[in-house]
């Protein structure tokens, strides 16, 4: 089916580029099993939205030009309903996330939607409503966008080899945007979510780990990355208010052992989810401060200006 | 009951007048002395536009570029058009022309610099995404009328305008046989996605995609007779860049009527988005290398004459420059 409202390939359609003998070595994880990455987290990049923020989270692997997690989230709202809508006692949210045509590895996303994005989208909006005071917004609406510009790879089904956690890095990136948009657009939040992602890996063999008998135990990862090399055996993401302590989002993947004590692999997986959102929770603190002052200086610049406006009047 | 004092004056802030009256809103700013903008720009002054290229790690080249806040980001990525099953072999066959602009070009051949051969088989994808978020007037889901139109002239000005890609760059031969034949091709998706949209897109959607193709490096290709298909080079020092015609720029003007007393028109370079929804008469020049002009558009009003025209083709060669120096500077 073609698109006739864009312009499109070739009928025949295209392949990807086919290389020849590509030698493909999984990389060896280089970076400490609770070493977080930094975080670039910036507002107000995009000025026609009510609030925006832009995310950018480099990727592990040593070598240059290597792939980095980029997002960018703006906010439209509260605005009102169409007269159409019914009426809603409460603000309605709806977040749309799509990744750019050039943003994913190998093959060239389409334009239209899909059942991927979809599903993003839904669990954003889940992950974000818990935190807006939408009592305060009758029969308004708030819109969330999110585009993901690039980003690391690892969206590809799960094999044998284990988990990919390509997309829950997305996800937990785009809960941390989105909120940051949130805050800049000024609506009304009783707290900010911030996004974490962990995963229980196979210990790699030539692990220095000198107790025998946890040789063969998973090994808890923070904030994993397709091109850490890991094999995952399962992960979780979080969406977590670190204000209140709730969890407002929580995904898991992979074959989870439930056991009694401190073996049990969901609370392993969740706490470690929760100590890399509590981290991330700072970096969004700060980008939030730091628009809140931005914002103060412009307004009192602007009294000040108001000011010497009324001095020259009166003159 | 009559009074013999005067009504008081109505007055608003600014804010509210350039809501209820947006043309008189303009106009009172164009009549000041000297001419100033609401933006605070001079009417014949553009915004100062920056360029990065290669910020994508899954696209063959890219470009972000930003003129106020107006951003956008351009991916271009190569993929390959097999000729091998059997379609286009036969020399001389029925092409079915795809583009409904393609009706008044058609299908020439050679002679036309190649745009029959990029057009007949899509070789050049251009798309413009405006449902990111990045305004309040779009929405994700179908293009709208807009993001079609401009669409297509940034299409055009590719293919037609400008010439920029030529089709030998894009063929893949089976250079072991006698007889040198084209086997596949490179498709050239190019996404341009607008993050922030404030007036005049099309300006910096197609520097983005200028910046963006200078920047594409596609792997070397060559035809595998044994496994017959096409077969990629990972070696990254055998990338290679596009051969690309002679760089052209685009300026965008909107031009208001009845400033003066005498119903003086003020052209508007660099419209933003509050200027493009008040001025309907716009005029858009594309100059290519050596300040000759590629292509001039003009509709929506007659106010703007032979010397508005001469006086917008004179700033277009001056953004020619800015912009030139800047797409150089970025790919060294």
């Amino acid at each position: 089916m073609t698109d006739r409202r864009r312009i499109n390939g070739p009928s025949e359609g295209t392949t990807p580029p086919v290389f020849a003998s590509a030698v493909v070595t999984k990389p060896t994880p280089t970076r400490a099993p609770d070493s977080l990455r930094k975080i670039f987290l910036k507002t107000s990049l995009t000025p026609p939205a009510t609030g925006s923020a832009f995310l950018e989270l480099p990727s592990p692997a040593p070598y240059p030009n290597s792939s980095t997690l980029k997002i960018t989230a703006s906010v439209y709202g509260p605005r009102p309903l169409p007269s159409s809508a019914a009426f809603s006692p409460h603000a309605r949210l709806t977040a749309e996330l799509k990744f750019a045509p050039f943003s994913t590895p190998h093959k060239r996303r389409g334009y239209v939607r899909d059942a991927v994005e979809r599903d993003l989208s839904v669990q954003l909006q889940n992950a974000l409503v818990k935190s807006i005071k939408t009592g305060a917004y009758p029969k308004s609406g708030i819109d969330v966008f999110i585009t993901v510009l690039d980003c690391e790879g690892g969206l590809d089904g799960d094999d044998d080899e284990g988990v990919e956690v390509g997309l829950m890095g997305v996800l937990a990136g785009a809960i941390t945007c989105a909120s940051a948009a949130v805050a800049d657009a000024g609506i009304e939040c009783v707290d900010l979510v911030s996004g974490g992602v962990a995963a229980l890996v196979k210990r790699p063999q030539n692990s220095d780990a000198m107790d025998t008998d946890g040789m063969n135990a998973p090994m808890l990862v923070l904030d994993p990355s397709p091109a850490d090399g890991y094999q995952i055996l399962s992960a979780a993401v979080v969406g977590y208010m670190a204000g209140r302590e709730e969890v407002t989002l929580l995904w898991t993947k992979g074959s989870v052992g439930i056991l009694d004590g401190e073996e049990d692999e969901l609370d392993l997986l969740m706490d470690g989810a929760i100590m890399t959102a509590t981290a991330v929770r700072l970096v969004l603190n700060e980008a939030v401060k730091e628009r809140m002052l931005l914002g103060l200086a412009r307004s009192k610049g602007k009294l000040k200006e108001d000011g010497g406006g009324d001095v020259a009047m009166s003159s | 009951m009559a009074s013999s004092t005067t009504p008081p004056v109505l007055s608003f802030p600014p804010q509210t007048f350039q809501k209820l009256s947006p043309s008189s809103y303009l106009l009172r700013h164009l009549q000041s002395t000297p001419p100033i903008r609401p933006s605070g720009r001079s009417p014949n002054v553009f915004r100062e536009p920056t360029i990065h290229t290669n910020s994508l790690s899954h696209a063959h080249g890219s470009a972000v570029v930003r003129t106020g806040d107006t951003a956008v980001v351009c991916g271009v990525r190569g993929e390959i058009l097999s000729l091998t099953n059997g379609e286009g072999k036969a020399k001389g066959g029925v092409v079915v022309l795809r583009s409904s602009e393609d009706n008044d070009e058609g299908f020439v051949g050679e002679e036309d610099g190649g745009e029959g051969e990029l057009r007949a088989r899509s070789l050049i994808v251009t798309n413009l995404e405006l449902g990111t978020g990045c305004s309040r007037d779009y929405h994700p889901g179908p293009p709208s009328d807009f993001a079609q139109t401009t669409t297509s002239r940034l299409h055009r000005l590719l293919l037609s305008t400008t010439s920029l890609i030529s089709p030998e760059s894009l063929r893949i031969s089976d250079t072991h046989a006698t007889e040198i034949e084209t086997k596949a091709y490179w498709v050239l998706y190019i996404d341009i996605l607008c993050i922030s949209l404030d007036g005049n897109i099309l300006d910096t959607a197609w520097a983005s995609v200028i910046a963006a193709l200078r920047s594409t490096r596609l792997p070397r290709a060559y035809w595998d007779a044994d496994l017959e298909a096409v077969v990629c080079d990972p070696d990254l020092a055998k990338y290679t860049g596009l051969q690309l015609g002679q760089l052209a720029f685009t300026a965008s003007f909107a031009v208001i009527s009845g400033v003066g007393d005498d119903g003086k028109s003020v052209i508007l370079s660099d419209p933003d988005e509050f200027e493009e929804s008040v001025c309907e008469e716009s005029v858009m020049v594309c100059i290519k290398e050596g300040g000759k002009i590629a292509r001039i558009e003009k509709g929506g009003g007659l106010a703007c004459g032979m010397e508005g025209l001469g006086e917008c083709v004179h700033r277009a060669r001056n953004r020619f420059d800015v912009w030139e120096r800047l797409v150089k500077s970025a790919l060294v």
